[in-house]
């Protein structure tokens, strides 16, 4: 359903862009073109991953995993997230199959919103960008933010 | 471009020679983990490309000067309202929009709009709204969005309130 909406809205907003304008229209083609293949190799990867993991793990052992230890799920994942940062196209598909596996919602929340806000292995990219007090204070505030998600949306789901 | 073909080629091989590996010391798990990799790459596949075009489309026809000479340090909610439209621009990661965000701070943006500006485009994306709907579930992307959007904001505030650059030394270079 939702692929089949996104390319509906897709296509007509190509179409619509090419009759304003073509030369836009196809910069704007060969820009997406360019983000798609600068992330083919994780897309790669991530699938292949979770299939591999998916075969050799039992899912019933990684659902127990993740029911048995609630919070130590919740902070696997949190910590997990705070590390990396990983674009949307690539996040979205991992929590869903992590959802898939047995993570909780909630949690997923948490870590979808530590995975794109908050990264200490990128960190140094951002000190060098606005120096230390700022790095520090943004990415505290934001995994506070992250966390006070995760509790709420375990409140309102 | 070149590079990326590449690197997605290295890591095709690479995951082959995993399957071609396994063939010997699991045979059993070949196939479903192949399978496994088919559909999800399919799942993928089938969002991605759509979500891309529209992220593109959008930061060719929103002319970025026309927000970024709005979000200095009188513009009020307007400039706020801005701050989020821009960071709904582009795809790619956090660290790729802090070049932007630089060049913002050059141009004397309000702290609050720049991190506000971080944030939006870290999470909320609209397109990509879609694709956390079809991969968790509309409620959840829906509830996440109502929840985060204040939250960013208050995160922009607060910051700016604590000043994060109180020594010229501890400001960005010009």
């Amino acid at each position: 359903m939702f692929p089949l909406v996104l390319a509906g809205l897709a296509v007509g907003g190509v179409t619509l862009s090419a009759f304003r304008d073509p030369a836009r229209t196809r910069r704007a083609l060969a820009q997406a073109g360019r983000s798609g293949l600068n992330l083919l190799p994780s897309l790669l990867a991530l699938t292949a991953g979770i299939g591999l993991t998916l075969a050799l793990i039992p899912p019933s052992a990684l659902a127990r995993l993740f029911h048995a230890h609630g919070i130590l799920g919740f902070g696997l994942l949190a910590g997990v997230g705070s590390l990396l940062t990983i674009p949307g196209p690539v996040a979205y598909p991992l929590a869903g199959s992590l959802h898939q596996l047995g993570a909780s919602l909630p949690a997923l929340a948490t870590f979808i919103t530590t995975l794109t806000m908050v990264g200490l292995l990128t960190a140094p990219l951002e000190v060098k960008a606005f120096g230390r007090r700022f790095t520090l204070l943004r990415q505290a505030f934001s995994l506070g933010l992250a966390l006070l998600i995760g509790a709420l949306m375990g409140v309102l789901l | 471009m070149k590079a990326a073909l590449l690197r997605a080629g290295w890591i095709a091989a690479l995951i082959l020679l995993l399957h071609g590996g396994l063939w010997f010391a699991l045979p059993a798990a070949v196939g479903p983990s192949a399978r496994q990799w088919a559909l999800g790459l399919g799942e993928v596949l089938a969002i991605v490309p759509s979500v891309l075009i529209l992220l593109a489309l959008f930061d060719v026809w929103v002319p970025r000067e026309v927000i970024e000479r709005g979000l200095g340090t009188g513009s009020g909610a307007r400039g706020v309202l801005l701050a989020l439209l821009l960071g709904t621009g582009a795809a790619g990661p956090l660290y790729a929009a802090f070049p932007i965000a630089l060049s913002l701070r050059e141009k004397v943006a309000r702290t609050a709009n720049l991190v506000i500006f971080l944030g939006a485009w870290a999470t909320i994306k609209l397109p990509m709204l879609m694709m956390e709907s079809a991969f968790l579930g509309t409620r959840f992307a829906m509830l996440r969005l109502a929840l985060t959007l204040p939250g960013i904001l208050a995160v922009g505030f607060l910051l700016e309130r604590m000043n994060p650059w109180p020594t010229p030394d501890h400001r960005p270079p010009p």
